[in-house]
């Protein structure tokens, strides 16, 4: 009886291997110690080749607090991120807003509204380099408009917008989708006992839709805010942080850091710090949304 | 009554065109594009809009032999498919094991599993790094493919487990005594029954894969293991070219992204509203 209950269990922990063993071994070998590993040499001063290194405490996060550099880029992504979410979300949910009643053609149209969002960002930075540096300089030659002939990329704020532009139109087709679902799961009733009780459009849009879209507007801000703020492929491709460092987002600052000045404990610290600011605007921005939601 | 219908009639116009319109400036950036793939440089300088008088494909010529597509492509390829294969293997198995074992040890790796979700890569990148060489796995298919892995089993078991646990147990013990050990009954009974849920994994993670260029630049970066990712930013930062080569590569690198997206279009766009779940 013994024998039979102790092959039972032996059994049971093959089980285990066999199902979560290679997932267990993976995730901790690539993300568990690495991000482990990260955090303890944030408190050292590790070169990064030699064995042995030094507790140094806080002196890292005290080198990131003086690195103006950093807040420069720390603040640029805030900032460019601001916009982003703002303009995305507007556009997601405008379109997912036209496509919400039966029109004809909706799936093609969804399709092509999402399309930008499946090119990558390094690819997606070039093409629109093309975009900004020959389209759009032609375009503004031809009509005057001197807004779109500046010479992009050789300041700050044409590089910004440039970014901003950018990331708007890849990402407002995902959010479009994502709004689109949660329109198709509004109850008709809601917005016909609306109509019947002679509520006008923006009144049912206001007082109707958006209450009931909450779960979606708290999903789409917090996809959008990430996204925004890790920002670092079309940051590359794009602007590669010109001119003189000045559309550098926090990922960019870090990687030179860490990789192009070869500071890894210093570019640990920068991270840690990045991510500790990007958790608290997401969870900010859950608790003010999500305590909007209603039950439908 | 004529007069709501007439109503209802002009409202549908309305967001068409509306519709319509927004799709035509989305899509404007793209047109330029590959539309001026087709010119020689002289003709791109003098008027960006017009059609390409002789359209040829000389540009593309020259961007294939640049990129060196052919392997960039090949090494995407490989990338793309073992990372997608393994991460539904793994995941799924994982996810259904721990939606269906409720105890401390599967706890616990819930909770590890959900950081890995919460966790931005650029967290640990600078670890990971040395991580990859510290475990050799530099310039290796299988050093991205093992990384893919490992930072997408967290989302895509999520995923699993929920599709599992809308599944009734009853048919798993139906199959128990039908004499199926664990691993035959999840993947003869279990896994048809998700089959959906892994059809978004995949197209989502396919993706993602696909277009990575942050991680999988730190592994690979000898010139015949290139991505096309990394191809396409080597050949924007090193070589000096004019802008008719570099249309053509850009719409290169999309294409395989477009019929992609033709075939697989209902999963993707299924797979965005389920990988939202995400946060």
């Amino acid at each position: 009886m013994q024998l039979k209950h102790k092959r039972k269990r032996t059994k049971n922990i093959l089980n285990y291997v066999i199902f979560m063993g290679p997932s267990i071994l993976f995730f901790t070998v690539l993300f568990l110690i690495p991000l482990f590993t990260e955090i303890v040499f944030a408190f050292t001063d590790w070169n990064g080749i030699d064995r042995g290194f030094n507790w140094v405490g806080l002196y890292q996060f005290k080198r990131v607090l003086q690195d103006d550099q950093y807040w420069y880029s720390m603040w640029f992504t805030i900032k460019f991120s601001f916009f982003v979410v703002i303009f995305s979300n507007l556009l997601g949910f405008f379109w997912a807003y036209l496509l919400s009643r039966r029109i004809p053609l909706a799936n093609l149209w969804k399709a092509l509204i999402y399309l930008p969002r499946i090119l990558g960002g390094v690819v997606l930075g070039y093409l629109w380099r093309f975009i900004f540096q020959e389209v759009f300089v032609q375009f503004g030659e031809a009509t005057g408009w001197s807004w779109f002939s500046q010479m992009w990329f050789t300041t700050a704020s044409s590089s910004f917008w440039a970014l901003v532009i950018v990331m708007t139109w890849t990402l407002s087709g995902y959010l479009m989708v994502i709004y689109n679902a949660g329109f198709s799961a509004i109850d008709d009733t809601f917005i016909e006992a609306a109509t019947i009780d002679g509520a006008s459009k923006p009144q049912i849009l206001f007082k109707v839709i958006i209450p009931l879209l909450m779960p979606s507007i708290t999903r789409c801000l917090f996809i959008a805010i990430n996204w925004a703020m890790l920002l670092y492929d079309t940051n590359l491709s794009l602007t590669n942080g010109n001119p003189f460092r000045l559309s550098e987002g926090v990922t960019m600052n870090i990687y030179s850091t860490a990789f192009q000045t070869n500071q890894m404990t210093f570019g640990a610290a920068k991270s840690f710090i990045f991510v500790l600011i990007l958790v608290v605007i997401s969870l900010t921005q859950v608790k003010l949304t999500s305590s909007r939601e209603v039950q439908q | 009554m004529t007069g709501a219908k007439f109503k209802e009639r002009a409202d549908v116009v309305i967001r068409l065109i509306l519709v319509a319109v927004s799709v035509i400036i989305i899509l404007i950036p793209i047109y330029y594009t590959v539309m001026n793939s087709f010119k020689d440089a002289k003709e791109i300088a003098d008027n960006i809009s017009a059609l390409p008088k002789h359209p040829n494909l000389d540009n593309y010529k020259d961007a294939w032999r640049r990129l060196n597509f052919p392997v960039a492509f090949k090494n995407t390829f490989i990338v793309t498919l073992f990372s997608t294969i393994g991460v539904v293997i793994f995941a799924s198995m994982n996810g259904y094991w721990i939606a269906r074992h409720n105890n401390p040890f599967t706890k616990v790796w819930t909770v590890l599993f959900l950081s890995g979700m919460s966790v931005p890569f650029q967290c640990i990148m600078i670890t990971f790094a040395k991580m990859i060489g510290l475990l050799n796995l530099g310039n290796k298919y299988f050093g991205v493919v093992v990384s893919f892995w490992a930072l997408s089993i967290p989302m895509a078991m999520f995923l699993t487990s929920g599709a599992v646990k809308s599944i009734p147990i009853e048919i798993e013990e139906a199959a128990i005594i039908d004499g199926c050990n664990a691993f035959t009954t999840f993947w003869l009974v279990v896994f048809p029954l998700i089959k959906g849920t892994i059809f978004t994994i995949a197209s989502l993670n396919v993706l993602t894969y696909w277009n990575n260029y942050l991680m999988t630049q730190f592994i690979l970066t000898k010139k015949n293991m290139r991505t096309i990712q990394i191809a396409m930013q080597s050949l924007f930062n090193e070589a000096l070219f004019s802008w008719d080569t570099a249309v053509a590569a850009v719409s290169l690198s999309m294409l395989p992204l477009f019929i992609f997206f033709i075939i697989a279009q209902k999963q993707v766009l299924g797979g965005a509203t389920a990988g939202a779940v995400k946060g």
